[in-house]
């Protein structure tokens, strides 16, 4: 169950035994965070390797500095902040854009504009298809087809696709940690789902066939 | 009147609870009457749901290593 929902006194109970030394909170914590602090890296830096290494230097930052951890704030958001300041002074370095500025226009949006008549009604509808959760291989084939098309989507979308609908984190640890505005967040979720969507729809039409 | 097309735009904004007043009455009735557009947004959250049981990328065992190691050095 990726949707963890942490409450300041979880965080608070979790630092102190960082700070004891506990070993299995520590790995723990780098566990459950590992997927979603590459992909807030990941847009900065362009590369896996890249985000894999800034990664890893924030934990250590982050070890080092247990002890100003101030607790406002959720230990996620510390780290998520840990690893972007870091991964946008990379990025500078490298001079790549800053992904999350702007919204490029070669993001699509949500729906193809052919699928719509010039009055807005749909003049290809949705391909329906009967959902049945209990055939697992249909329902391993229809994962795998999503999880292609998440690896396909533009890494801003990626990540926030990542971050709230995989990680369950909010739409304001979204907003804070890689400090977009929340139409921005909600913008990048809104077409990221929406290439998931289609790519379960294109599975279903050509397993129709 | 709202068009399937405006719908599918005000989706995500609606799945937030970012829409209100009359925005999200017009919504609401657009999808009372489209099934087309209650396809769609059913589609969605289907996708959503499948997306949810990716399972999580493993840490590698090099890496967990070093990072215990480093973890271990602030004890000492």
């Amino acid at each position: 169950v990726p949707s963890i929902e942490r409450t300041p006194r979880d965080d608070a109970a979790l630092v102190a035994r960082l700070r004891a030394g506990d070993e299995e909170a520590f790995v723990g914590l780098v566990r459950q965070m590992h997927r979603a602090l590459l992909r807030v890296a990941f847009p900065f830096v362009g590369s896996q390797a890249a985000a894999e290494e800034i990664v890893q230097d924030a934990w250590v930052a982050v070890i080092g500095g247990l002890d100003e951890f101030e607790g406002r704030g959720a230990i996620r958001t510390w780290v998520g902040r840990i690893v972007v300041n870091r991964a946008k002074t990379r990025g500078v370095r490298d001079r790549r854009s800053v992904p999350f500025s702007s919204l490029s226009a070669d993001e699509d949006g949500p729906v193809e504009p052919e699928r719509f008549a010039p009055t807005g009604l749909w003049a290809s509808p949705p391909s329906r298809w009967e959902t049945s959760p209990e055939e697992l291989v249909l329902r391993r084939e229809a994962r795998a087809q999503i999880e292609r098309e998440l690896e396909a989507l533009p890494p801003a979308q990626r990540t926030v696709v990542t971050l709230r609908d995989l990680e369950g984190w909010s739409a304001e640890e979204v907003c804070n940690v890689l400090d977009v505005s929340e139409s921005n967040q909600r913008v990048l979720l809104h077409r990221g789902r929406a290439r998931l969507r289609a790519a379960l729809e294109r599975y279903h039409v050509e397993r129709g066939r | 009147m709202l068009s399937c097309r405006d719908v599918t735009e005000l989706i995500t904004l609606a799945r937030e609870d970012a829409l209100a007043g009359d925005r999200l009455a017009a919504f609401s009735e657009h999808l009372s009457l489209c099934g087309d557009c209650r396809a769609y947004q059913g589609q969605l959250d289907e996708a959503v749901e499948i997306a949810r049981e990716v399972p999580p990328e493993p840490v590698p065992t090099e890496v967990e290593g070093r990072l215990l190691a480093a973890f271990r050095g602030r004890k000492a």
